[in-house]
């Protein structure tokens, strides 16, 4: 049997770190076909693959299909100029690339899979083994690929925004603080223990008041940075992040 | 090795955390924290209101409107009626708290407002054609109802329960389409409801509360939040976290005033000790007056299903006609002497059985929705504003449903097509809108209700799916899969003997690969290891299989579940509330 991920898997991907890339910019830029966009496209995707992954495994392929699936479709996405499609879906980047997976699925995938694995190309490195050891760890067999689908990319945007809050309070020498004060992120108001707090950071209770107030506050604002980078204008962040909130509240 | 991480629960909500929880914190109260109340900080002074403009006034703003006159002003802004110049149409111009119009922070909330409203396109939602400013002022221009509110139609007459029941499910319906579309009303009173000259029901001023909402002015206890205090939920009086579930609150406050009168008090008395009706519908309607919202229906569909099945089953005749079986008895018995006797008895029996069957058929025909539907639509009629009149006399073909509910089987069919569309492409709210659309034009189709039971099950409303697969499963005993459905429901709150029955008979269908990896999971969760093996080699044999088919089968081999494995397929527990005493059956 394997070991439980939880043991020695970092609590995220080495390649989810986060990009500073936009969706919009990548929809802004579509029409010029630079490679600045496609190289900004390819950091959005090696960011969030994880969900498709979890996808295509559902679906019923194995471990090992999956993974040459995934990394033929991120192949193909790069080469070929599917962003004309991106208009449709209505400038989501959730949305965008599960359309253009399942139309993969649909229309290539058969056709490549006869033609026989070609050249062995993989220009999208991606960390498979990770990916298989979240999609084996979710426990939620019974749901449908979408669905898990929509639940991995909720998580994983929660996970980056995380990991970006963590960079930026260790970039600032105050590593020590988040890893104290994040438990408090979900605490329930009155019943934070600041007086704990203060010692154990060597401060005053207010001041510790002002810090958990400061990540809450910080954390809001990360995450929703997080939802906006993978929406295309801002009028939608807010319907994203109340379905992204709404699909985490079922985890 | 270690193979036995136990589930680790989360101290705040109890939910079972998934492993790879993100710095170990909980997912799903990570999340809530993105509408608790300190989301924003924002608010002005409140200036006093200034009297309502008067349309010559106004005119110089709108020119592409005649201004007739101000219908109303209420809390949420001045109404008047106009025509649009150049479609000819008449439309409701709102505007919206003038005393505002300086205030940046209103200003972006009410664009960022409008244009969700603008996107919401339902039968029983007054349709906002167009918003912006104009002269100073922020406004709204919506269709315009003809006809009168729910308040002018209950203080016009008292409703009786069939009627009052009669609103509910279109407004549960649009309330759920909205709520689907992130859209949370906030505002449901009477005044809101608006019935047409055709009976039909429309929800106003959807989401004005929120553009107007004061509710992030967190601490201040003099001001109001948003919304009339008689309707509003706890959590939204106590300005907490308040998501659609306190629209649903809502409706069952208007449900419990339209039935007795009344609005709720302080101490909760279920409307049967007020008024003569049905006890059953007592819990239909206290459940949406639930103080915790998780206590609550958990959608508007659902309050919308239950709600039509308790007006299903007390217009269902009580007891079968004696008609219907006594004669087989009687003439059995006064037959069985001769053959010459029993033959002739066999052909009475034929002749009898034939109108037993077309008998039982029509009452199958007219299974509990049909039922609800039609009492709905009667009861609408009837709620018409008096002096219209209740249909146009030269539709003769239509005797007792008013035009959206005719029943038309191919449009049904049409809609559920489209409905799977979109369920495979994994849209399940728009799908789920085309099933139970398919079941309001053909409320015997199963199709259409299993369908609404997978989109619904999809998006996460178990509660929902389930009455809707039970209803397929009525209308036709061996749809797969709505027994496979009803059985994965079952299965995922590991109530395993109930979920037996129905993943076995849909096991029985072809390629029913999903019932068999169920009965795999079941069967291993209840350490029945050889059923296990069974059901796990026809799914590796199928070829559906996956790496979990492939350990469950060789766990079921080896006739030992792995506590990892049992973590990867064990349902999470339920969560831990506290619940309601089991009732008898």
């Amino acid at each position: 049997m394997t070991t439980s991920p939880e043991q020695h898997t970092p609590a995220v991907s080495p390649a989810a770190r986060f990009a500073t890339t936009r969706w919009s910019v990548v929809m802004a830029a579509r029409q010029e076909d630079s490679t600045e966009s496609m190289d900004a496209l390819q950091t959005l995707c090696r960011a969030y693959w994880h969900p498709l992954y979890a996808f295509v495994r559902r679906l019923g392929n194995s471990a090992h299909d999956a993974q040459d699936l995934t990394q033929e479709f991120f192949a193909r996405l790069l080469e070929k100029n599917w962003l004309e499609a991106a208009d449709r879906e209505r400038g989501r980047f959730r949305t965008f690339l599960i359309m253009a997976l399942k139309r993969f699925v649909a229309n290539e995938w058969d056709k490549r899979q006869s033609a026989k694995r070609g050249g062995g190309q993989s220009f999208v490195p991606l960390d498979t083994k990770f990916a298989e050891e979240r999609y084996l760890a979710d426990p939620s067999p019974a749901l449908s690929p979408d669905h898990l689908y929509e639940r991995r990319w909720a998580l994983t945007l929660l996970a980056r925004a995380l990991a970006r809050l963590r960079e930026e309070y260790e970039a600032d020498g105050r590593g020590a603080d988040f890893a104290c004060l994040k438990s408090y992120l979900t605490a329930e108001r009155g019943t934070i223990p600041y007086g704990e707090i203060a010692r154990e950071l060597g401060t005053s209770e207010g001041a510790s008041r002002v810090a958990v107030h400061r990540l809450r506050k910080r954390y809001r604002e990360v995450f929703r940075e997080t939802v906006s980078d993978t929406v295309s204008s801002a009028d939608e962040i807010d319907t994203e992040m109340r379905y992204v909130v709404e699909v985490l509240g079922r985890v | 090795m270690n193979d036995s991480t136990p589930a680790t629960l989360c101290p705040r909500c109890g939910a079972t955390l998934p492993t790879d929880t993100p710095e170990g914190l909980c997912p799903r109260c990570l999340a809530a924290m993105h509408f608790g109340p300190e989301t924003e900080l924002t608010g002005g002074l409140e200036a006093a209101p200034l009297p309502p403009l008067s349309p010559g006034e106004l005119a110089p703003h709108f020119p592409q409107l005649e201004i007739f006159q101000c219908l109303g002003r209420g809390g949420m802004g001045v109404v008047y009626k106009t025509r649009q110049k150049s479609l000819n149409r008449f439309a409701a111009l709102k505007l919206l708290a003038p005393e505002r119009a300086n205030d940046g922070e209103f200003a972006k909330r009410f664009t960022r407002e409008a244009h969700a409203l603008a996107a919401l396109n339902h039968p029983h939602i007054v349709t906002v054609y167009d918003f912006g400013r104009a002269g100073g002022f922020y406004f709204l221009l919506m269709e315009f109802v003809d006809g009168v509110n729910l308040r002018q139609a209950m203080s016009a007459k008292r409703f009786t329960p069939k009627q009052a029941l009669a609103v509910v499910p279109p407004v549960c319906e649009a309330l759920q389409y909205a709520h689907d579309h992130g859209i949370v009303h906030r505002d449901i009173k009477p005044e809101n409801l608006l019935l047409d000259k055709e009976g039909r029901i429309k929800i106003a001023d959807f989401g004005i509360a929120k553009i107007l909402g004061d509710e992030s002015n967190t601490g201040l206890a003099e001001s109001q939040p948003a919304g009339t205090p008689q309707y509003m939920a706890p959590e939204q009086k106590d300005r907490q976290n308040a998501d659609h579930r306190a629209d649903i609150y809502s409706l069952g406050v208007v449900l419990y005033e339209m039935l007795t009168g009344e609005l709720p008090g302080a101490k909760l008395q279920p409307p049967s000790s007020k008024v003569q009706i049905d006890v059953r519908l007592d819990e239909v309607v206290l459940r949406a007056l639930e103080k915790k919202p998780e206590m609550r229906y958990a959608t508007a569909a659902e309050f919308r299903t239950q709600v039509e099945l308790a007006t299903a089953e007390s217009s269902r005749p009580s007891k079968v006609p004696a008609a219907a079986s006594m004669p087989w008895k009687n003439l059995f018995i006064a037959t069985s002497a001769t053959v010459l006797f029993s033959i002739l008895v066999a052909g009475l029996l034929l002749v009898i059985g034939f109108w037993y069957w077309r008998s039982s058929s029509r009452a199958r025909a007219e299974e509990s929705l049909a039922h609800a539907r039609a009492a709905e639509a009667d009861a609408r009629a009837s709620l018409m504003p008096s002096g219209t009149p209740a249909r146009p006399p030269e539709s003769p073909n239509v005797t007792a449903l008013p035009a959206k509910a005719i029943p038309d089987p191919e449009k049904a069919a049409e809609l559920s097509q489209e409905g799977w569309r979109l369920w495979q492409q994994g849209d399940f709210g728009n799908a789920g809108l085309r099933f139970s659309e398919a079941t309001a034009l053909s409320p015997n189709d199963a199709n259409a209700w299993n369908g609404y039971g997978w989109a619904r099950l999809n998006s996460g409303f178990a509660d929902t799916a389930e009455g809707a697969f039970k209803k397929a499963i009525t209308l036709e005993p061996n749809n797969a899969g709505a027994l496979n459905g009803l059985g994965q429901i079952y299965l995922s709150r590991r109530e395993y003997d109930k979920a037996e029955p129905f993943l076995l008979k849909a096991s029985q269908q072809q390629g029913a690969s999903a019932a068999w990896f169920g009965l795999t999971r079941l069967y291993l969760l209840q350490g029945k290891f050889d059923n296990a093996e069974k059901w796990a080699q026809m799914v590796v044999d199928s070829g559906q299989g996956d790496a979990i088919a492939t350990k469950m089968l060789e766990a079921a081999k080896e006739k030992r579940l792995s506590d990892g494995l049992r973590q990867t397929i064990e349902p999470p527990a339920p969560p831990t509330k506290a619940e309601p005493p089991a009732k008898p059956e």
